[in-house]
């Protein structure tokens, strides 16, 4: 078979598709949402598991809390993780609800404005870290040998723990700038997408 | 500037001029019926979202050519990750049921699907817009490539096809 008779086939496809397909137009705007959803599918799966681990670390601080309320030193920092993961929980819980205003029966300027809102929340997140990071590694240090060896390790501190705050500074600097200079993909995608698709809404505004 | 109606209305309408080419190029991309309806609405969509960009000085058939070709060669690109990750599909814009059926029928059309699937993501492009009749000259301005090369890799797409189908016969 030689390429000009493919070609032959290939018109007469044409004909036998003529009036077999046809365009759902009430489906476009549907569509465009979806996809917008789709590109937001890893966030939402990185959400449900963040969740759970608060979920878990909520549940095994308030145990060791309930052990140990006499001992002050390491009551204390476990109370501060404990409600940093409460804190995390209800943010993560936040940022679902925003993430499920997300649909086709809003506007796309609506829905613009929600993946712009999620966008915003992430960067608040990422630059929470500078603070966090420093801040309850130090009571991670001081929990986590307490609690699977038994071993406190307040005797053992010193110049090693300013060090150790200092480097995890620098640390949760890094990880800032890192995440500030190679953001969400996905999350940059879905709102190009949407700022192009909303033109259509915008003009009839206008 | 156009309202939103008049331009939705006007994108409504190229789609429809042109929906037997994104069926065709969607069916030669891909050979699973749910995998075929993605791309469709991919390349719809993406049609949508730079429709009110389209320059009219140049054609719009080109412009048609270039973002369906290119969005079907990066959609198979980024097949496994896309299968991996695969929300539920909404329901097709561009519906074709009774069309997929009515065409697997079609030894011939087979055939030559059969032949499109075993050539590369670029050599599939070049081979429906051959195809489709066009010259090395728009060949070469849709998908960017210099007028000598589209000739030399239809050249090999020839060689690529006698050996096809010597291989069938035997």
């Amino acid at each position: 078979m030689e390429l000009d008779q493919l070609q032959n086939i290939w018109k007469s496809y044409d004909e036998k598709i003529e009036d077999r397909l046809e365009i759902n137009k009430d489906l476009l705007k549907e569509a465009s949402v979806r996809k917008v959803q789709s590109y937001l599918y890893e966030f939402r799966l990185e959400n449900y598991i963040e969740l759970f681990v608060d979920g878990f670390a909520v549940f095994y601080l308030f145990k060791f809390l309930l052990r140990n309320v006499g001992e002050f030193q390491f009551f204390i920092p476990a109370l501060i993780l404990m409600l940093f993961f409460m804190a995390d929980m209800a943010w993560n819980i936040y940022k679902m609800v925003v993430s499920d205003r997300l649909t086709y029966k809003n506007s796309l300027i609506h829905n613009l404005k929600t993946v712009q809102r999620l966008k915003w929340l992430n960067r608040l997140e990422i630059n929470s870290l500078l603070v966090l990071i420093p801040l309850f590694s130090l009571a991670f240090i001081i929990l986590i040998p307490k609690i699977f060896a038994g071993v406190n390790i307040f005797p053992l501190m010193g110049q090693w723990t300013v060090n150790y705050m200092i480097g995890s500074t620098v640390v949760a600097g890094i990880i800032v700038l890192m995440l500030r200079l190679f953001p969400d993909k996905k999350m940059e995608e879905a709102l190009g997408f949407l700022k192009e698709i909303s033109h259509y809404e915008s003009e009839e505004n206008a | 500037m156009k309202s939103r109606h008049t331009q939705q209305e006007g994108f409504l309408q190229v789609i429809d001029q042109y929906k037997k080419l994104i069926f065709k190029i969607s069916n030669a991309y891909c050979t699973d019926p749910l995998d075929r309806q993605d791309l469709r609405q991919e390349i719809i969509l993406q049609l949508w979202k730079a429709f009110p960009k389209y320059d009219d000085q140049y054609a719009l058939s080109t412009w048609i050519y270039r973002i369906s070709l290119h969005v079907s060669i990066s959609f198979k690109r980024k097949e496994k990750r896309r299968k991996k990750l695969k929300p539920l599909p909404p329901d097709p814009i561009l519906a074709s049921r009774e069309a997929e059926h009515q065409l697997e029928k079609d030894e011939n059309l087979n055939r030559l699907n059969q032949f499109i699937a075993e050539l590369k993501k670029l050599d599939k492009a070049l081979m429906i817009l051959y195809l489709e009749g066009k010259s090395h000259e728009e060949i070469s301005e849709i998908l960017g490539l210099s007028k000598s090369n589209v000739g030399t890799k239809i050249n090999r797409i020839k060689g690529k096809l006698k050996k096809h189908f010597a291989r069938k016969k035997h």
